[in-house]
């Protein structure tokens, strides 16, 4: 970092009304987050026109305090009410929800702010060391290379089962159809929308998630309306350090994995956050808790990859002037009204504003620290009122926030009927939790696997060859296949076999 | 572990009704396209709801022996939850003709008032207080325009 | 019970007329505007760099929301459905034209007013840097010598990459494998990437990559030379048959319904007619690429009609619509 790139870095860091901006930002951020149904697509949507005669450096500033305190904020609903406060916070919510359930709200939020904010450093870190690199490699992934990584998501069905394979497998099927209906991005024939305009647009995938989650436990809630709400202990929310060391090597791995599912254009934080989930739950051998019982490390990886995931996207935004997300965007419309010019020439053209957003999404990620270690107390209050309140509430709430997406009654039809869904199959052992990743990577196999089919003409014996004739695409394909055979019964006998072998080996005897 | 879940009264029927929509949704992929090209627009709906049926016959299958105790109104589909659900369409088909504030209002205070039997100035404050915070969040925050009663 | 709802029906206009007849003193409250597009996305772009500056004209605000879906048929249907009154707006760009002959609605700007046709974009050709061709000429041949073995980013029907695509092969004989992405921004990634070959796209989003030379240019779908691209040649350099559908380009502009009283047109097509000639619009509109246009009422509406014809006839010729323009009374160019 040469010195005035340094200058531009801490811009924001000594100019008070940038970092007071940024401050709000992020703590605006925190509550958009935590509220299902404000997005912060949504919010900085919104702030482009609020901003539109501000200088481009205060929106910017402004917008990143928004976006991380935004990722960071999902997480405090899905913990507290097992309802994500934004699709980045589902995976969160899994082991998020039973530690409230434990009373241990208060330490999960401590930890989820402390690996969210080593989770969104090292997206920074990533941006700012290595990002012509990383979106250099992010243009690699081709259609099929997409495909296969949805593939390795959707494998993730497997251990969000709970009691029966077969349960989880048909709600994910489920999720994924849910995910197809309306109009066909690629031939714009309609799906499953019975003639109906409404559903040209198809059921946007928050409606589903506030249905499924949000309504289906309020009304599982209302079996234990007589019940004494759990106490909450708050006293000690800041993790002590050899707490967090434990979680550092998963929160690093973690991030890795949202850096680059944020920079690839056409993923996000919220399937970045089910991957790192997925991979800890294959990776942790022994967890604090078994997974989905309020298993700490269940929380640290979703945590870290969707923060690190802002990082990650903002890497093709500034360097190529393409969108990480949806969120960079809308940034990227933000940049044009302001009068610049996203693409490869903006760091030539505009060179302070790379280090200015590195400088911003640290100071930003610092804020969030300090934002999510406060207002805990109220927070957690929240879950300790009376069922008989709580219900109600979270079923106006989740009326309000299905609405908001784009202010759409039809969408709060779908959203109750879901919730009823939600409720029965809960209630005969079915997890919600597969049908949300089926809403969230059904499009994107779809759509991935028909333009690989499309570029080779429709030819299956070209796409088998090309699913091993590219080394990127080889190391996916190996890695679903490999993933593949550890869930067949013939990979469990054999590493039992391994096992006993060894240990035989080990004790000397036959 | 977890114990396992008690067998709930219901669930042959619902496991044959989730049978019934999947294979409804299985003609209606078939339908899209039918199996024009390996890349037509239907292939992947026709997979998913094909996978649909095949799981839950394989849910149908294995649960075929086992009983299910009696019971459904009461154990899964109690009084208190149809007319809590009641009071949500209620909720909802309200909210364009009257507007939020007052279907909202209404809903708290009238379910918070049923789920608790009585007290009903702590349902109404509540109503009001939540109804009062919504709406500066989102209408005067956030610009979302909540459903207003044109006659208002 | 029809009558009933008739009756009410007049009730209500009347009443509103009485609200209206202090008709001068409109908005009396903020309004509302669609965007038939996702945020981020072009239209959503325009709609929020033009609205603060329209607002400032009309003295009240525009709440701003984006129904995406169906290629805008979502949000033309809410706005059709919603009253006459002059306070919802619609910002949308050129695809419901196209909607009746792709069976997605039976509502397109023939029942909407034009406030502000504010601009219209150029579509060019670019091309993966490591592809040998020179000019279109080089491509084309290409494409005749390996049919379907030259990949083209593509969109849905209707979208510009589309068009052009059809564009060409109505007027020259080319074998390409379109393979579509979900807009032009995913569909240049790929390009990027040389995972298609080459690619119709907006100059607005093609531009940048065009500097930085990350991609190379092989011509401008126009009758001419464009000030924003010097030296590069027009198509109809090496195919002159593309004269008679040229020019040719996406537009973005904002709509009312119809019916919506005089006293309302009159007013918002002032506020945006200001808005559209302020120089920071003007600015950020060219300096995409796109071509500024600021035409209200009948002339749009010629602009619209001449749109509809020209596209949806050439979508028919390349078999990518579903239902004849003939049937819509759409006339032949």
């Amino acid at each position: 970092m040469d010195g005035s790139a340094l200058s531009y870095f801490l811009m924001a860091w000594f100019d008070p009304w940038l970092l007071g901006l940024t401050a709000l930002g992020t703590f605006a951020g925190v509550y958009i987050g935590a509220i299902p149904g404000l997005s912060v697509t949504m919010a900085v949507s919104i702030l482009i026109s609020f901003t539109f005669s501000w200088d481009v450096n205060e929106a910017l500033a402004l917008m990143a305090g928004v976006f991380c305190g935004g990722v960071y904020g999902g997480s405090r609903t899905a913990i507290l009410l097992n309802i994500p406060g934004a699709p980045s916070a589902i995976a969160t919510a899994l082991d998020g929800f039973p530690l409230a359930q434990r009373g241990e709200a208060g330490r999960a939020i401590g930890v989820s702010t402390v690996v969210s904010v080593i989770g969104g450093m090292l997206g920074v870190l990533a941006l700012a060391i290595a990002a012509p690199a990383i979106s250099d490699f992010a243009l690699m992934f081709a259609p099929r290379d997409y495909l296969l990584l949805a593939i390795i998501g959707i494998l993730l069905v497997g251990s969000l089962s709970g009691e029966s394979l077969a349960k989880g497998v048909f709600a994910g099927a489920l999720g994924v159809l849910i995910g197809m209906v309306g109009l066909d991005p690629l031939t714009a024939e309609q799906r499953f929308t019975f003639g109906q305009i409404s559903l040209l647009g198809g059921i946007p995938y928050v409606a589903a998630m506030i249905g499924f989650f949000g309504v289906a436990e309020a009304l599982v809630q209302l079996h234990h309306l007589k019940a004494t709400p759990i106490r909450q202990q708050v006293d000690r929310i800041l993790p002590s350090w050899n707490v967090v060391k434990r979680y550092i090597p998963l929160s690093i791995r973690s991030s890795i994995i949202g850096v680059v599912i944020g920079a690839l254009p056409g993923t996000g934080g919220d399937i970045a956050s089910l991957m790192a989930y997925d991979h800890a739950k294959r990776s942790v051998k022994k967890p604090s808790r078994p997974f989905g019982q309020g298993a700490y490390e269940g929380l640290v990886a979703p945590e870290s990859a969707n923060n690190a995931a802002i990082g990650g996207a903002y890497i093709p935004m500034l360097t190529l002037g393409l969108p990480g997300d949806a969120v960079t965007a809308v940034i990227i419309g933000a940049l044009f009204i302001h009068g610049l010019r996203p693409g490869p020439m903006m760091m030539i053209e505009t060179p302070h504003l790379f280090w200015f957003t590195v400088g911003n999404l640290t100071l930003a990620n610092l804020f969030t620290l300090v934002f999510g270690l406060t207002g805990i107390r109220i927070f957690a209050k929240m879950v300790e009122c009376p069922r008989t309140v709580l219900v109600p509430l979270i079923v106006v709430l989740s009326v309000v926030g299905t609405y908001a997406i784009q202010n759409s009654v039809v969408d709060i039809y779908w959203m109750l009927a879901f919730g009823v869904l939600g409720y029965f199959m809960k209630m005969y052992g079915y997890q919600v939790g597969p049908v949300i990743l089926g809403v969230i990577l059904g499009p994107l196999m779809d759509v991935s696997y028909r333009r690989a089919m499309l570029s080779v003409r429709d030819e299956p014996s070209a796409f088998a060859l090309e699913l091993v004739s590219h080394p990127l695409t080889l190391v996916l394909t190996l890695s679903v296949v490999l993933l593949l055979a550890r869930q067949t019964p013939a990979w469990t006998t054999m590493q039992a076999r391994i096992g006993r072998w060894r240990n035989d080996g080990r004790t000397g005897g036959a | 572990m977890p114990q396992p879940r008690p067998r709930q009264p219901g669930e042959r029927m619902f496991s044959l009704l989730l049978l019934a929509l999947s294979l409804f949704l299985l003609y209606q992929a078939y339908a899209i396209s039918g199996f024009a090209s390996v890349s037509s627009p239907g292939v992947f709906p026709m997979v998913a709801a094909a996978v649909m049926v095949v799981s839950i016959a394989a849910v149908l299958v294995r649960e075929r022996r086992e009983a299910a105790p009696a019971g459904f109104m009461r154990r899964v589909a109690p009084p208190v939850l149809l007319i809590t659900i009641a009071l949500i369409v209620a909720l909802m088909l309200a909210l364009e003709p009257t507007g939020f504030v007052i279907a909202a209002g209404t809903f708290l205070f009238a379910t918070i008032l049923f789920l608790q039997r009585g007290r009903p100035v702590r349902a109404a404050l509540v109503a009001v207080v939540a109804v009062a915070a919504i709406y500066v969040i989102f209408r005067l925050g956030f610009q979302v325009v909540l459903p207003e009663a044109e006659w208002l | 019970m029809k009558t009933k709802l008739l009756g009410a029906a007049a009730a209500l206009a009347m009443l509103s007329a009485a609200a209206d007849g202090t008709a001068a003193e409109y908005p009396a409250r903020d309004l509302q505007g669609i965007i038939m597009w996702g945020a981020g996305g072009a239209t959503d772009t325009v709609a929020r760099a033009v609205t603060p500056l329209a607002e400032s004209a009309l003295g009240k605000q525009v709440v701003l929301v984006n129904k995406p879906g169906g290629t805008g048929a979502i949000s033309t249907a809410f706005v059709a459905a919603r009253p006459s009154d002059g306070y919802t707006l619609l910002y949308g760009a050129e695809n419901p034209q196209l909607h009746k002959v792709l069976e997605l609605s039976q509502i397109d700007y023939a029942d909407f007013y034009p406030v502000n046709i504010l601009a219209h974009g150029v579509a060019v050709i670019v091309a993966n840097n490591d592809m040998p061709w020179k000019s279109v000429k080089d491509l084309v041949a290409d494409a005749q010598k390996r049919p379907g073995e030259i990949k083209m980013g593509s969109t849905g029907p209707g979208g510009l990459p589309h068009v052009v695509g059809a564009l060409m092969k109505t007027v020259i004989e080319f074998p390409v494998t379109p393979v579509p992405f979900d807009g032009e921004g995913p569909g240049i990634t790929a390009l990027l990437g040389g995972h298609v070959d080459f690619m119709p796209a907006g100059l607005s989003a093609a531009a940048e990559h065009i500097k930085a030379g990350r991609v190379k240019v092989l011509a401008v779908v126009n009758n001419e030379e464009i000030s924003a691209l010097p030296g590069v040649p027009p198509i109809t350099a090496d195919f002159a048959d593309f004269g008679k559908y040229l020019p040719w380009g996406p537009f973005y502009g904002v709509f009312v319904k119809r019916d919506v009283p005089d006293a309302a047109k009159d007013k918002l097509v002032t506020a945006f007619k200001a808005a559209a000639t302020d120089p920071k619009f003007v600015d950020l509109m060219v300096g995409r690429g796109n071509i500024m246009m600021n035409i209200a009422g009948a002339e749009a509406d010629e602009f619209l009609k001449k749109w509809q014809s020209t596209t949806a006839w050439v979508l028919h010729e390349a078999k990518a619509t579903k239902a004849s323009p003939e049937q819509f009374g759409i006339p032949k160019p």
